[in-house]
């Protein structure tokens, strides 16, 4: 039983950081394209907004699942 | 963005870190056993969530978000928190 829960949110857990890192890699390929910052303010924000909700969860799905469990 | 924020978000970076160790020590290198290991892993899921309060509040920046979105926030993590409470120590 733990490890479905384990690897249901871990899994789930690794696409969020995957979908991040490609949006996160969008946003350093259109920086190096040199778009002006005006028109892309909110997608800047938006991806970064998003790479902190992951590591949010993250701290959450930690705590949780490694150190209360080791505990 | 004012010229006082940088500053304290470098403040809440220092206390995440911290915590981070606090939590660190709680779950796997301290030896405690029987009620104590109950009263840890309450104080390990609480340092947690204060974290995950901060991270929001400062690096998601619904420090300035509309109070809505704020208090939905501030609901949600108290709410998981006595939940991952309840389901671990209870």
């Amino acid at each position: 039983m733990f490890f479905t829960f384990y690897f249901v949110l871990t899994g789930l857990h690794l696409l969020h950081v995957i979908g991040g890192t490609a949006l996160l890699l969008a946003w350093q390929a259109m920086l190096t394209r040199r778009r002006p910052w005006t028109e892309s303010r909110k997608v800047a924000e938006g991806i970064g907004s998003y790479w902190h909700m992951v590591d949010l969860l993250w701290v959450a799905i930690f705590t949780v699942v490694y150190l209360v469990s080791a505990e | 963005m004012n010229g006082a924020l940088p500053r304290r978000v470098t403040l809440v970076f220092a206390g995440l870190v911290v915590a981070t160790c606090m939590t660190w020590w709680l779950g796997s290198e301290s030896t405690l056993t029987g009620s104590a290991l109950g009263v840890a892993a309450t104080l390990t899921i609480l340092i947690a969530f204060t974290k995950v309060y901060f991270i929001g509040r400062d690096f998601m920046e619904l420090r300035s978000a509309p109070s809505g979105l704020r208090a939905a926030f501030n609901v949600w993590v108290g709410a998981v928190a006595v939940a991952a409470i309840a389901l671990v120590v209870v």
